[in-house]
């Protein structure tokens, strides 16, 4: 239904914003009376890594789950502005929230897979969204999400062993499966690699190379070098503004912004 | 003056040497001052101490209790039979005068006794329900009639507690008894015809006026059918009721409100439910008496507080992070609640609900008040039978002064706790076995 | 399918309000008996009458057709007893929670817990049995032999009882309590060489005083709706007095015998155990709030 209006309204906008995939307008939210994001404007181009960087409390998280509505469940929270998903906003109040989700997937700082087993927690997006017919294309799209993410030859023996039981990096990934088991558009990533050794880490950074080339990826981080290896694009939050957003490689060698460069530089953090 | 200090201190070496054990004088500190620090050692001991009886009293108290009951219930779950040379004489089988053939039987073992008083007392060796025993020999077997056989009648209560009771002492001293009986019993043992036998009418009957009789069969059913009211009413409405109050209410006066209004209902005295079962289901609603449906009814209103405040324990035990990942994946509020989070939590609601079945299995007080006291000798049928439970019985016959009924009373109290272990452990094995740890 | 989310909520509402209705109805339908009580017997003959003799005579032109209904002994009784036993639970279960929480080793833990919860989980008819058979002939022995007559049916013994049955209630309460005074305090006093008991007896205890409180009151609660205990081991004869060797009765006590057996429901009798029910439900009510309000202060304090 999304995709459907969007594409109508695709046509009206000008070509050259046709790769981008979402848009945030004169964003602002509020905890309680406390601003914490003030007008925010930011383009996610498709099929592009979108880093966003900046010191903790800036407004990061916040952000990122304006982009599919999480913060509906955020006590208090009140946002304000558009956010556009191929130009459609999402913010209206017939959005179906749970189609919205379908699309735009998530994954979270700690890895949090379901006390299920392996098998259920990549099945259990496709079930409930009827993505699939029967149980040997479910079969099949396991199998083929848990190749993506590079853990089919990992667990292949044992589908039915407890998420949980999982290596940590190995529940990240498979929390990364979970997401990308829907077929959505974006993928949302909070801070992913933040609770991982750094193997686990480089091994999630791989795969967000490899993802991009299907999904449109937004990642916090709080590494400056993650951000710059893998990213195309780089936004810097500083106290719930956008500072500077732009190319990855523009915005580490060359700021424009004073804040920015300090930022990088490590003069704050 | 360092001089003074080190002789000072030889000297109290030297004494310490001489009094006891090794020299303990580590600090510099003075002698005031170390007899203060062996003031506050012996306070901080006795401190310790103190906690430490209060709990081996407590352990002491439970130890105790266990040994009393054991001791004293033990042996119910025996009874003593006296073997009788039956006589079925036709024309008494035919008048049905069971009775008769007894009597005559006793009084050929011991055809000295003359006196009618003392003829009585004979007869009271026996059950009063051996006439029906009889009786039921020869519906199954019509061949005895006319024949002559040995066989083994339950001893009357009394009696059974004396002769258990001599075994175990090997002393004359019994229950109380008459003289001539304990005469008679020793005759009878020393000829052989006594002998103990487990006590399998105590698991196969319900409750009667002969404490030979008597059993816990109709009141454990009686308990069982009224748990599973209780369970089938309790367990729906009140975890329906977390998981709204949980997952789904927003917080305002009114769910603020029913909080502490169950939080408190949790901790009015169970009497006072059985006050309410009283006035609304039988006054108002005209449910039966003493039926177990009204008595689950009661049992389910007591342990409905306790359920949902377990049940949201278990549902708040479950990590946010988890209803988000399914909500970011496109769940909605209810596919999350029934999903996941109550899937998750089903364990610990389990052993809530379980540990509170427990608290209603061995309640009493609630069922007094609604009738369930009642006289209950056949096992119930249905839901609105007059039924009993095991707490009930073990009051009723922990009320009834006769002395077969001491023993029955604290055997029906081992069966109770029995059950009551059982339970517990099903919730720890739950427990242990699924729970979550997250 | 929003139809189906719709309906499961209002299902649930649906159980959420039955909950509420049934407080609702304990409240009403014993509050109305209490009503109908006192409008044959006035307010003030109830609660400050010293007589109480409920057993009305069997036919109406007798004298002294009507009982009377003054429930200062009852309660005095009810006093007694549950003083008695929180002289009792209060130091036992005190130093329990202390021990376990502050000196106990994980081992003796492991083994201590459990025959508490035990304790906790016996069927109070089992501790009634246990007071009538056991400790109610050996009180008597021990009273005889120092020269004082007990009473068979003595508050000392169903008070006794009852407290150790409240015991491992008021330990895990309070052990909750203790254990929750942030460690850094207790730390605190102990870098300055304080021992474990002045760190307990000047630090914890001081700093968990209002949980500790509230952990009382609760038991104190317990105590004064107990039923099977008083039933079985108390007396039914109601006495004035504050002699812990005497026969005294409780409200529950008094609730069960008026109404047990009794299928007439209109006599001042069977009102007369709905005003004491109503009147023990509003005194536990009062305490529990009060121990709600003040844990809830406490916890305030140190979250």
């Amino acid at each position: 239904m999304v995709k459907n209006m969007s594409a109508q309204k695709k046509i009206s906008k000008t070509e050259s914003q046709s790769d981008i995939r979402m848009k945030t307008q004169d964003l602002s939210a509020f905890y309680n009376n406390d601003q914490a994001l003030f007008d925010v404007n930011l383009d996610i181009h498709t099929n592009k890594v979108t880093a966003l960087i900046g010191p903790s409390g800036c407004g990061k998280s916040t952000f990122i789950r304006c982009l599919n509505r999480m913060n509906d469940y955020v006590e208090n929270c009140r946002v304000t502005g558009k956010v556009r998903l191929d130009g459609f906003n999402i913010y209206k109040d017939k959005v179906d929230v749970i189609l919205l989700r379908q699309k735009i997937g998530m994954v979270f700082q700690k890895p949090n897979p379901f006390p299920k087993s392996i098998y259920e927690n990549v099945a259990y997006g496709p079930k409930i969204h009827h993505l699939v017919e029967n149980k040997d294309e479910l079969d099949a799209l396991v199998e083929k999400t848990l190749k993506r993410v590079g853990l089919w030859d990992e667990v292949a023996d044992r589908l039915s062993a407890p998420g949980t039981s999982l290596s940590g990096g190995q529940q990240q990934r498979l929390c990364i499966a979970r997401a990308i088991a829907t077929k959505p558009e974006v993928v949302l990533m909070d801070e992913p690699c933040s609770a991982l050794d750094p193997i686990a880490t480089a091994r999630i950074e791989e795969l967000i190379a490899e993802l991009r080339e299907k999904f449109t990826i937004v990642i916090i981080t709080h590494s400056m070098q993650q951000a710059e290896r893998v990213s195309d694009h780089t936004a810097f939050f500083h106290l719930g503004h956008v500072v500077e957003s732009g190319d990855t490689e523009k915005i580490f060698n060359n700021p424009e912004h004073q804040r920015t460069k300090d930022y990088i530089g490590g003069k704050f953090g | 003056m360092i001089k003074l200090f080190e002789r000072r201190t030889r000297i109290a070496m030297d004494r310490a040497k001489k009094k006891k054990g090794p020299f303990i004088y580590k600090s510099y500190s003075k002698k005031p001052k170390h007899r203060w620090v062996k003031k506050r050692k012996a306070a901080e001991r006795r401190f310790r101490r103190a906690g430490f009886i209060a709990i081996a009293i407590s352990s002491l108290f439970l130890a105790s209790l266990v040994w009393n009951i054991v001791s004293s219930g033990r042996s119910a779950f025996t009874e003593a039979q006296i073997s009788l040379q039956i006589e079925f004489q036709a024309d008494l089988v035919e008048q049905g005068a069971y009775r008769k053939i007894v009597q005559n039987s006793l009084i050929a073992l011991f055809p000295e006794v003359e006196d009618r008083k003392e003829k009585r007392a004979l007869f009271g060796l026996v059950s009063r329900n051996a006439p029906h025993m009889l009786k039921k020999l020869i519906e199954e077997n019509p061949a005895l009639v006319s024949t002559k056989k040995d066989i083994w009648i339950p001893a009357a209560s009394t009696v059974s507690v004396f002769y258990k009771q001599r075994l175990k002492e090997q002393s004359k001293r019994g229950g109380k008894i008459t003289a001539s009986h304990a005469a008679w019993i020793t005759q009878l043992a020393r000829s052989d015809r006594m002998q103990l036998k487990f006590n399998m009418a105590f698991f196969k009957n319900g409750d009667s006026r002969e404490a030979e009789q008597a059993g816990v069969l109709a009141s454990s059913i009686g308990s069982f059918m009224t748990i599973l009211i209780c369970i089938a009413m309790a367990f729906p409405l009140g975890v329906a009721t977390a998981i709204y109050l949980e997952e789904f209410a927003r917080k305002s006066w009114f769910t603020d409100f029913i909080e502490i209004n169950i939080n408190n209902l949790a901790a009015v005295p169970s009497i006072i439910f059985g006050l309410l079962g009283l006035s609304i289901y039988l006054n108002l609603f005209g449910l039966p008496r003493s039926s177990s449906l009204v008595g689950g009814m009661v049992l389910a209103l007591l342990i409905l507080p306790v359920i949902v405040i377990a049940t949201r324990n278990a549902l708040q035990a479950v990590p946010p992070s988890i209803r988000y990942a399914a909500a970011a994946l496109g769940a909605t509020p209810t596919q999350v609640v029934f999903h996941h989070t109550l899937i998750y939590a089903l364990p610990g609601i389990m052993t809530g609900v379980i540990l509170s079945i427990a608290r209603a299995f061995g309640e009493t007080a609630p069922l007094l008040m609604i009738g369930m006291v009642a006289f209950v000798a056949d096992v119930p049928k249905t839901f609105v039978d007059p039924a009993t439970t095991l707490p009930v019985q073990v009051y009723l016959w922990a009320s009834n002064p006769e002395l077969g009924f001491v023993e029955k009373t604290a055997a029906a109290i081992m069966v109770l706790l029995i059950f009551m272990v059982l339970i517990n452990l099903l919730a720890i094995y739950i427990r242990r076995r699924f729970e979550i740890k997250w | 399918m929003a139809k189906f989310e719709e309906w499961i909520k209002a299902s649930l509402l649906a159980c959420t309000m039955l909950s509420v209705l049934v407080t609702a109805l304990i409240v009403l339908s014993v509050l109305s008996e209490t009503i109908r009580f006192f409008s044959y017997i006035p307010l003030a003959d109830f609660f400050f009458g010293t007589e109480w003799s409920p057993q009305t005579a069997i036919r109406a032109d007798q004298a002294g057709s009507s009982g009377t209904f003054g429930a200062v002994p009852v309660f005095m009784g009810t006093f007694l007893v549950t003083l008695i036993a929180m002289a009792v639970a209060a130091p036992l279960g005190l130093y329990a929670a202390i021990y376990l929480s502050v000196y106990a080793s994980a081992r003796f833990r492991a083994w201590a817990k459990p025959i508490l919860e035990i304790l906790a989980g016996v069927p109070s008819v089992v501790y009634g049995y246990f007071a009538v058979i056991t400790l109610a002939p050996l009180l008597r022995a021990g009273g005889d032999m120092i020269g004082l007559s007990i009473a068979s049916e003595s508050a000392l013994t169903a008070g006794t009882v009852m407290g150790i049955m409240i015991t491992p209630y008021v330990m895990s309460l309070s052990e909750d309590v203790i254990s929750s005074v942030p460690k850094s305090l207790s730390f605190g006093s102990l870098a300055i060489g304080a021992t474990q008991s002045e760190t307990v007896k000047k630090v914890i205890l001081p700093a968990a005083l209002p949980g500790i409180v509230s952990a009382l009151l609760l038991g104190v609660s317990r105590g004064i709706g107990e039923t099977m205990v008083v039933v079985m081991a108390a007396g039914l004869a109601a006495n004035l007095t504050l002699n812990p060797l005497a026969s005294v009765t409780t409200a529950t006590v008094q609730i069960v015998t008026l109404l047990v057996g009794d299928h007439e429901f209109d006599s001042d009798k069977t009102l007369a155990a709905f005003a004491l029910g109503f009147s023990l439900f509003f005194m536990t009510l009062l305490l529990n709030i009060v121990a709600l309000i003040i844990v809830k202060k406490y916890r305030e304090r140190y979250d």
